[in-house]
């Protein structure tokens, strides 16, 4: 096991992950270790004055000593300096002292075991290898636990030595009491500052536990504040951070919770806002047994704004569009845009189905005045669909259904009107549906074929030219004229491949007839705008020709308007 | 205010101012001690029977301490002492001339002169002394000096230098450095010395018994302050703390001296020829 527990390193057993902790150990740490240092280097100071001390008093002694020796020495009185000797090693910390003739023979040696022990007289020691300085002064000798100081004893020359021997041990306690009281200070700072730290943190530690705890529940908490400790900066500012993250979480929120329910746009209620309205609007009318009506609007032929103008000036014009017709709707009721060119109302509370008509007509109304976008004048009306709740429909769904049928409805009769729902706009909506994914196979299943309505000059009677027209002749259905067919395509996209089909045929069939040896003439080809709006267009049209080998000039494109051709 | 009552006045303050020093001064004697031992080590060891015996006799017993024999023997010849420990021939010499009366003495061991060499010596007997130089304390130290000598020249027929090194303590010292082969002092001073002295020291020759030092009293001091000194010594011996400080002056067991008894037949030593005047 390589210093591990639980999983931790061991390290985190010793020093703390908590930062009040480390803070509070880490100061003791860092006062024990300055205590430390200075009680060492005071040690050094008070060691090495106490020796000097030493040092100085032994000199001195020894120096008197000499003097007093040099009487005895010369007239041999070796009990009287065996006196002052004993006397002299009374001195507290002196370990012995000894006086020898000029060649170091000890005629006075005086020892002390212990500084309470009186002094005892040694002989039979062997004799002392005095220093060899020339010097007149002391000698110093200096060992672990002793001061050795020498003096030379003269009276015109060196008669004899004295040396005394000082104990270094008082030094030594010195040191030792130094470092005991030492290291009872660095134990005390490490307890006292460590715990005066976790007290003094314990407030700002707190604070910021309440903060993490805020901040990891945010999301519930947000919108409300935590209390903000001002004492110190940092934290003050972790707090207030914290409060303005949570204003802004809500914020967001709300700004997200917005942007899901609301059209980007129009800034109006998307679908998915609009169903669940209309799910409330549906549960309130059945409780209160009051009708709810469903208008779908569309806006007619936007789609050729769109195309010749730009969908910037199609966006703006929307908007305004948005802008005029929101206005109508009081409180209660729903102004939506669900997609594309159409807006959704739902009006609840009304009275009767004919309160639904004449909002129709209010915002059929409201329409006729044009729309200015970007310098354009723009007028636009729309084709409306009805359906009343529970009338035509008891769900959300079948009302949406049936309002899209009966808008499509009062498209179908020319727009700028409102059509209310009645069943068999359902079937001619699954009609049209069909149509639209037989329309989807027409081509490859090559449904379509080419007519060529000849132009004949009037006056000469002469074929001048010829028309190129589209049929599709569906398996089951019969022959579907165009006009029945190409609005879809244009609605559907389906017009471009169809158109290409077209011009290709008509072309290859103009060069083919040219080939036959009939008089070549003008081939017209009609092209709808959204064509027109297929980047590459004047591409195809090259290539094509290339393709076909039809000369350009017997090509004539004719633009048609994309309309909803009305019935008679 | 005449003059009578001025003078008056004045004589009762002087007497005011004196009196009371007066009332408080014991009255003084000096104590000379013979210098066996160096002066320090001399006072260390008489210090405390001074003032035992000031305070047991009411007065003031001051020490006097010298560092050679002849100053010592100088001032005892003059009388100059009231009181005096000193050699027994000291006693002798000093009786007739000076008259100082002998009043106690030890009655325990007698006095010996000893012969020391060191304990590796290669001397058997004295004779492997012969033509050596000798130490002696002082040339009028009793036992040591003049009763050795005289015993080495006259009895053993010894040849030797002496040399003279003051004190006892030193004749002892000077032979453990071996500055000088043998040394003579006395059994009081040596089984008095350091157990370290003894222990480098063998006694090789010995004198016979002598009789032991006096403590003296000049013929001055008065009958009762001899008695009251003789009581107070014998009294010393009835505690603990006396019977070390009458050891430490080499009177263990003191007794009564009479001179008559106890000094006059060292006249008959024949002594006399070694004395240095």
């Amino acid at each position: 096991m390589n210093g591990t527990k639980n999983g931790l390193p061991l390290r985190n057993l010793v020093w703390p992950r908590s930062l009040h902790a480390q803070l509070a150990l880490l100061s003791g740490l860092m006062l024990a270790l300055t205590i430390a240092v200075y009680g060492w280097y005071t040690a050094r100071e008070q060691s090495a004055i106490a020796e000097k001390a030493i040092l100085t008093e032994m000199q001195i002694l020894a120096q008197n000593l000499a003097t007093a020796s040099a009487d005895y020495l010369i007239i041999r009185d070796f009990a009287s300096l065996e006196q002052i000797l004993i006397q002299s090693a009374e001195f507290p910390g002196v370990l012995s002292i000894q006086v020898t003739d000029a060649a170091g023979r000890r005629v006075g040696d005086v020892v002390r075991s212990e500084n309470s022990a009186p002094a005892r007289v040694r002989f039979g020691e062997p004799a002392l290898a005095h220093p060899s300085t020339g010097s007149g002064g002391t000698f110093v000798q200096r060992e672990t636990d002793r001061l050795a100081v020498w003096h030379p004893v003269t009276s015109g020359g060196i008669l004899g030595w004295v040396r005394i021997e000082h104990s270094l041990r008082t030094i030594g306690e010195i040191r030792g009491q130094i470092r005991k009281t030492s290291l009872i200070a660095v134990v005390l700072a490490i307890l006292v500052s460590t715990a005066l730290l976790l007290a003094f943190l314990n407030r700002p530690m707190r604070a910021i536990q309440r903060a993490t705890l805020f901040a990891q529940k945010l999301d519930e908490l947000r919108g409300s504040k935590i209390a903000v400790d001002r004492t110190t900066v940092e934290i003050e500012q972790l707090g207030d951070a914290l409060n303005e993250a949570s204003a802004r979480l809500l914020d967001s929120e709300s700004r997200l919770d917005h942007l899901a329910h609301h059209d980007p746009l129009t800034n109006l209620p998307n679908r998915l806002l609009f169903l669940d309205r209309l799910n409330q609007a549906i549960s309130q009318a059945q409780r209160a047994k009051n009708p709810v009506a469903l208008l779908f609007l569309d806006l007619d032929r936007f789609k050729v704004i769109n195309d010749t103008l730009g969908h910037i000036i199609g966006d703006q014009l929307l908007k305004d569009a948005g802008d005029r017709l929101s206005g109508i709707v009081r409180d209660g009721d729903t102004f939506a845009r669900l997609g594309g060119d159409e807006f959704n109302i739902i009006l609840t509370y009304m009275s009767h189905a004919q309160d639904a008509a004449t909002v129709a007509q209010k915002l059929l109304d409201l329409l006729s005045q044009p729309f200015v976008v970007e310098g354009h004048e723009l007028f636009i009306t729309a084709s409306i669909g009805i359906t009343l709740f529970p009338t035509d429909g008891a769900e959300a769904q079948t009302l949406l259904k049936n309002a899209d049928a009966a808008m499509y409805r009062a498209k179908e009769q020319g727009g700028n009107q409102y059509q209310f729902y009645s069943p068999i706009m359902t079937i001619k909506a699954h009609e049209r549906l069909a149509m639209e994914t037989g329309l989807r196979h027409a081509l490859k299943r090559a449904e379509f074929a080419m007519y060529y309505q000849p132009q004949v000059d009037l006056r000469t009677g002469e074929i001048v030219g010829m028309e190129a027209l589209i049929r599709w002749l569906h398996p089951t259905w019969g022959i579907i004229s165009p006009t029945d067919f190409i609005p879809l395509a244009e609605q559907t996209g389906m017009i471009v491949p169809i158109g290409e089909w077209v011009l290709r045929t008509a072309c290859a069939q103009n060069k083919a007839w040219q080939s036959a040896g009939f008089p070549p003439m003008r081939m017209g080809v009609n092209l709808s705008s959204r064509q027109l709006k297929e980047k590459g267009l004047v591409g195809l049209v090259g290539r094509v020709l290339g393709e076909t080998g039809l000369e350009p000039r017997f090509l004539e494109l004719e633009l048609t308007e994309s309309l909803i051709i009305p019935n008679a | 205010m005449s003059a009578l009552h001025i003078c008056a006045a004045l004589f009762a303050a002087v007497s005011l101012w004196v009196l009371p020093v007066a009332a408080e001064t014991k009255p003084a004697y000096t104590f000379a001690v013979v210098p066996q031992l160096p002066p320090l080590a001399a006072h260390r060891a008489w210090a405390p029977f001074a003032r035992r015996l000031s305070e047991g006799t009411g007065t003031e017993i001051r020490l006097k301490i010298y560092q050679t024999l002849p100053e010592f023997e100088n001032d005892v010849f003059k009388g100059i002492p009231d009181f005096a420990f000193m050699g027994p021939y000291e006693q002798v010499r000093a009786f007739d001339p000076v008259g100082y009366v002998p009043l106690v003495r030890d009655g325990g061991d007698p006095l010996k002169g000893i012969l020391v060499v060191r304990k590796d010596s290669p001397a058997k007997t004295v004779r492997d002394l012969d033509g050596m130089e000798i130490a002696f304390p002082a040339p009028n130290s009793c036992a040591a000096s003049l009763y050795m000598r005289a015993l080495l020249g006259e009895k053993e027929k010894l040849r030797f230098t002496p040399r003279y090194v003051v004190s006892h303590t030193n004749v002892y010292r000077n032979v453990i450095l071996g500055m000088a082969r043998a040394g003579s002092g006395a059994n009081k001073t040596f089984e008095r010395d350091t157990p370290e002295v003894r222990a480098e020291l063998r006694v090789l020759y010995e004198t016979p018994d002598m009789v032991t030092h006096p403590l003296s009293a000049h013929p001055r001091v008065s009958l009762e302050l001899r008695k009251s000194v003789v009581e107070n010594i014998l009294r010393m011996t009835g505690d603990e703390a006396g019977r070390r400080i009458l050891n430490e002056v080499q009177m263990p067991k003191p007794v009564k001296a009479d001179y008559t008894r106890d000094y006059k037949p060292l006249e008959r030593l024949g002594l006399d020829r070694y004395v240095v005047r």
